[in-house]
């Protein structure tokens, strides 16, 4: 076990190293109209995601439990669904390579500081135990993830305009933007709701009770309610274009806020989580 | 009237009511929200707060989520969802019955037969012929999901309501052999009017505890015994995170609730006895424990301490004065009598101890229910968006009809491929 610990470590850099230089290629590559370099990156982006994916089992396999408790664990749990998620988008719709000059920096970032906050190990305490809280956590990776892509192309459709995104390789027409970052923030909406649903679950297993106000949990309601929102003025008043790629902005900055920083700002019963 | 059903149930209501619950919600988690055990907490936010202090004192924003006007607009929100939801409910069951669409643009030259075939080849069915009209659909049952997601999100509403109203809370606290009859009394209750009755004597057996190499708790288990008409014994294991289901309660074991308690005998000059249980929590080897309050035994008020591992481990129990950190503490074994603040103290023997939390939750079932359709419904909104294409052949080629029920121009790739035009030239219905 300690020494899938030692290991991991400097997997978990090698990876960040890749991460980065493929981030480089790639950005250059798209915004330069260099398709090999940006090629390159791509396949660097998957030999980290390979390395990645190692050094996320060896910490499981360390640790005795699922990469969801630590900063360190969470941000590079969180940057390897985002950069799955990534690549399983462009496997499936390769036109969509464009997002990836969003959202490879934005990988690179979460594990590079999940790497500067340490590879501490933190037994598992005893009430975040139980299949609801893998359930939980899960969706919750998976929603993040969605909202990185919503947000991707929320960010682009308001920034269709200026030099540097109109240098980058087939970014689709302000409409296609527009949509897909509709499609995406539905499905952040889902993913975060069930997430927020099998935390209930899991509280009422662990304390009794489903909901406690608790501040993580408020404001992954109004994380939830805002993207509710959003939907909402979508669908039926036909909110669309900066309006809408702005609301979605709040709705990951709220997003972000719960997820990360809620646990710096005020105690909660998820104390444990993130530190 | 019928304007105010109208406004109360329109979208824009909707919208009002989820922003006015996500700003109480930014609020009530950005002010500390007062619960036993948070003063200290909320103490320290008024004092970097001046200003923000008198508002939320004003306005009663430390408990804002229990306040009379919050809770209000959760009514009224649960009743707009409600409507709305039978609304939602009337117009999916509309389209799932409904003829389909009409078939009203057309494409000269086209054959319905391959258009057909392309759209059976990526998933459509026929779904029917309506005179000469044939009517085809993909995830049809989609038309239900944001029914459904609604339905899941005003069940839940109200159970949460019914399970929040009317729980009935208790705090058992056991020794080891223990027994715990119908009628007895409860360590504390959270409503005196409303006790938890399991119905059936109870017997705490002890807890098992496994720790981590490098320490920590790594599983705690108790076993409570329960005794059936017959007189035997029947032993249930309950641990965190895994309740007991017991004659409609539930029984929970906390982390952190359980260790070893000293029984004890104190007596004073003139023979008045009073026995006393310390409990202490659970220490790893090589820990001390101390108790978390002093211990008032007839005005004399004591603290203790338990140090059975380093080299007290022959006396492990510890007694004095609290408050009195000059003198040091009287150690006793089992069986030992020593005197402490002019008491004569004897102990007895020690026990495992726990405590549990004792609930009857009505509406639980039904909450997890409403939770099971929310996500459900949330799945099927974005998993399964039913698309429904109308053909009828005409002498000159094909009239269609199609239309995707939600986010339709994600498909207009997928139409304009059936329908073998260039991409981006056909039309919704």
């Amino acid at each position: 076990m300690e020494q899938a610990l030692a290991i991991e470590t400097p997997l978990h850099v090698f990876a960040l190293v890749a991460y980065a230089i493929a981030a480089g290629c790639v950005v250059f590559g798209t915004t330069m109209s260099k398709p090999g370099i940006a090629r390159a990156g791509h396949t660097l982006a998957l030999v980290g995601l390979a390395v990645h994916s190692v050094a996320l089992g060896l910490r499981w396999y360390g640790t005795g439990h699922g990469p969801y408790l630590t900063r360190y664990e969470v941000l590079s749990s969180n940057a390897w669904v985002a950069m799955t998620f990534m690549q399983a988008l462009r496997w499936r719709r390769p036109v969509s390579a464009y997002l990836t000059t969003l959202i490879y920096p934005a990988v690179l970032l979460l594990l590079g500081l999940a790497v500067y906050t340490g590879p501490e190990v933190q037994m598992l305490p005893l009430t975040f135990r139980g299949v609801w809280l893998v359930l939980h956590v899960c969706f919750y990776f998976v929603a993040f993830a969605a909202a990185l892509i919503s947000l991707g192309h929320g960010v682009l459709y308001i920034a269709r305009d200026t030099t540097l995104v109109q240098r980058v390789a087939n970014v689709p027409d302000a409409a296609t933007l527009d949509r897909e970052s509709y499609r995406f923030a539905g499905l952040t909406f889902a993913f975060w709701g069930i997430g927020m649903l099998t935390g209930a679950i899991w509280a009422y297993y662990s304390w009794g009770r489903f909901w406690g106000w608790d501040p993580i949990e408020t404001w992954s309601l109004v994380t939830w309610f805002v993207y509710g929102i959003y939907l909402h003025a979508r669908r039926f008043y036909g909110m669309k274009g900066r309006s809408a790629a702005m609301l979605l902005l709040l709705g990951f900055v709220l997003a972000i806020l719960s997820l990360f920083f809620t646990s710096f700002l005020t105690t909660s019963l998820h104390s444990e989580y993130f530190h | 009237m019928r304007r105010l059903l109208d406004v109360l149930t329109s979208r824009g209501t909707s919208i009002a009511l989820m922003a006015f619950v996500a700003v109480c919600g930014a609020i009530g988690a950005y002010i500390p929200q007062s619960s036993p055990g948070r003063e200290a907490t909320i103490a320290a936010w008024r004092a970097r707060n001046p200003l923000l202090a008198g508002v939320a004192d004003a306005l009663g924003l430390h408990a804002i989520f229990s306040s009379w006007w919050f809770l209000a607009m959760l009514a009224v929100f649960a009743v707009v969802l409600g409507i709305a939801t039978l609304r939602m409910l009337a117009g999916a069951w509309r389209a799932w019955s409904g003829e389909g669409r009409v078939a009203r643009t057309a494409i000269v030259g086209a054959s319905a037969d391959d258009i057909a075939a392309r759209a059976q080849a990526v998933g459509y069915r026929q779904r029917r012929v309506a005179g000469d009209a044939r009517v085809f659909a993909r995830h049809r049952v989609g038309v239900w999901a944001s029914a459904i997601l609604h339905v899941g999100m005003f069940v839940s509403l109200i159970a949460a309501a019914v399970a929040l109203g009317s729980t009935r809370g208790a705090i058992l606290d056991l020794s080891e052999g223990e027994v715990h009859s119908p009628g007895d009394a409860y360590w504390a209750v959270e409503d005196a009017q409303a006790v938890p009755e399991i119905g059936v004597p109870i017997r705490f057996d002890g807890v098992t505890v496994a720790t981590w190499p490098g320490g920590g708790l790594r599983e705690v288990s108790a076993t409570l015994s329960t005794r059936d008409g017959s007189g035997s014994w029947t032993p249930r294991v309950v641990s965190v995170n895994h309740p007991l289901r017991l004659n409609g309660h539930t029984i929970y074991a906390q982390p952190g609730e359980f260790g070893d308690a000293a029984f004890v005998i104190f007596r004073t000059d003139e023979g008045v006895e009073y026995p006393v249980r310390i409990e202490f929590p659970f220490i790893e080897e090589g820990d001390v424990a101390y108790t978390e309050e002093p211990y008032d035994v007839g005005g004399v008020v004591v603290d203790a301490r338990w140090d059975p591992y380093a080299v007290r481990a022959a006396e492990p129990l510890g007694l004095r004065p609290a408050g009195d950190d000059s003198s040091e503490p009287v150690t006793l074994a089992e069986g030992g009598t020593g005197t402490v603040a002019g008491l004569t103290v004897e102990y007895i023997g020690t026990a495992q101890w726990a405590r549990f939390i004792i609930q009857r939750e009505p509406g639980m079932t039904v909450l997890l229910i409403g939770f099971s359709i929310i996500a459900l419904g949330s799945l099927m909104l974005y998993g399964w968006i039913p698309r429904e294409l109308a053909l009828v052949e005409t002498d000159e080629g094909v009239r269609y009809g199609w239309h995707a029920a939600r986010m339709s121009r994600a498909y207009v790739a997928e139409r304009d491929a059936i329908l073998g035009l260039d991409a981006g030239t056909g039309e919704d219905a």
